[in-house]
């Protein structure tokens, strides 16, 4: 396997950067995380290509680049197209949120961004390719990976499934680390609208409340990787929903007037409901504890986060940002 | 309109059409021909009135998943939620990935690619748990 340089005088660049301005003209954005560079890795036949940390981009010249030429069949075609517009979607959002208490900073955010990523680029593609030049190209075909049913799960929770785009065009919109807390202010609105107050206190709190329901006991299984998305967390994490929509129901209908009484790290070993959260938990974010062992992101850091990365120099510092989950009962 | 908001419609109308069958078909379309003259250019609405044009396609059911789309899914399903170390769920990801393109290199030729691409997801979450955004998320430090 090889890794080569992509020359921008070169045809293979142009083809690039003509699909990489018709995804950002489809969906805009202040943000563009693309630093010009790009690479194919030759001979690395399992590999699609990806955003790379540094801001280039690298897509397999077998599966990516050949088959956005002339000699590809339309399914090959619209799966090479399909990666771009995935990648092109990368690289249109921060990933970090600095000082943002409901942030989710785990490899769970990564997790929803892949999925919420591949289920908003497999809608758009069709449409990116004619608009491309492509002409109209089959849809691909209707079987997704595991992450896709995950975050269509998510995405119709809030108010069904003609809503799921609507939410799904806010979260995309939203840096990685935030996807969650546009879900949870969608469920808000949605469900607890007439009990939840206005108010950005009492907002932020019931959202926490929700982020929390999907993460709470993985913080124990740190020594391993557990699994984070496919479709028994999907269907547990409706239920976890469900019971955290009505706690925080129950807690406003007795006290409207007091701001949710989001747990601290140290309250999240009792579960509500073990038998669905056991297993939702293990595989979503521990927004509660994040920051327990979060790095401080302080001005350098911030330029990393800003590129993509979090310092890993910095692992393990007391953090500076607020917790999702902040007032004890 | 942008073009990219009209897809979104379109969309919604699609999922709207393949739950509910060919009834929802001509209302969806006479919902996304009266936003064509919100589009932006000529060239926008050329790629919108094709993509209404798709739409009754989609109270076709999909055909079911063939058996080797289905032992690909079932590899790609397996392998995202298997649980061990970082090491293990990498090695685990990374044969995943190898046997699904081992799986398409016996399908046809119009199969394969989408039986391939059930691999872009995991090859991300893979290179994430190599390289994590957040380290101390994954290795436990």
């Amino acid at each position: 396997m090889a890794v080569v340089r992509i020359n921008p005088s070169s045809e293979e660049y142009r083809r690039f950067v003509h699909l990489y301005e018709v995804a950002r003209a489809l969906r805009p954005s202040k943000i563009d995380r693309w630093n010009r560079e790009l690479y194919a890795t030759v001979g690395e036949a399992d590999c699609w290509g990806s955003l790379q940390p540094d801001g280039s981009f690298k897509f397999s010249k077998e599966l990516v680049f050949d088959k956005l030429g002339d000699h590809a069949t339309p399914q090959e075609r619209v799966q090479a197209l399909t990666t771009v517009l995935h990648e092109s979607n990368h690289a249109r959002v921060q990933i970090d949120a600095a000082d943002e208490p409901n942030a989710v900073r785990s490899r769970h955010s990564k997790s929803l961004d892949e999925g919420l990523t591949e289920w908003i680029s497999v809608d758009d593609v069709a449409m990116f390719a004619d608009r491309a030049g492509y002409g109209e190209l089959p849809d691909p075909p209707a079987a997704y990976p595991a992450a896709y049913h995950a975050a269509n799960s998510l995405l119709e929770y809030p108010a069904g499934a003609d809503a799921a785009r609507r939410t799904a065009d806010r979260a995309i919109d939203a840096p990685v680390v935030m996807r969650w807390d546009v879900i949870t202010d969608e469920i808000v609105k949605n469900k607890l609208a007439d009990v939840v107050p206005r108010d950005p206190q009492h907002q932020q709190a019931a959202r926490a409340e929700l982020i929390n329901a999907m993460t709470q006991l993985s913080w124990g299984h740190l020594d391993t990787s557990q699994p984070i998305v496919g479709p028994v967390v999907a269907r547990d994490t409706t239920r976890a929903l469900d019971n955290a929509t009505q706690r925080v129901r129950d807690h406003y209908t007795k006290s409207p007037s007091t701001p949710y009484p989001t747990k601290t790290a140290s309250a999240v070993s009792q579960p509500h409901d073990p038998g669905a959260e056991m297993r939702v938990l293990t595989g979503l974010a521990p927004a509660a504890q994040a920051p327990l062992s979060m790095p401080e992101l302080g001005d350098r850091a911030r330029t990393d986060a800003a590129h993509g990365r979090v310092s890993s120099s910095r692992r393990g510092s007391p953090n500076r940002f607020g917790r999702p989950v902040v007032r004890e009962p | 309109m942008r073009l990219g908001e009209f897809s979104s419609v379109h969309a919604t109308a699609k999922r709207r059409i393949q739950r509910e069958g060919v009834a929802a078909v001509a209302p969806a379309e006479q919902e996304l021909r009266e936003l064509l003259p919100q589009l932006e250019s000529d060239e926008d609405r050329r790629v919108a009135i094709n993509l209404i044009n798709r739409l009754s396609g989609y109270a076709v059911p999909p055909k079911p998943p063939t058996p080797l789309m289905q032992e690909a899914l079932s590899v790609e399903r397996a392998a995202t939620e298997s649980v061990g170390s970082v090491d293990e769920r990498i090695a685990i990801m990374a044969a995943a990935r190898r046997r699904i393109f081992e799986i398409a290199d016996r399908a046809p030729a119009d199969e394969a690619p989408g039986i391939r691409a059930l691999t872009r997801v995991l090859e991300h979450l893979e290179s994430n748990l190599r390289d994590p955004d957040w380290p101390q998320d994954s290795n436990g430090s």
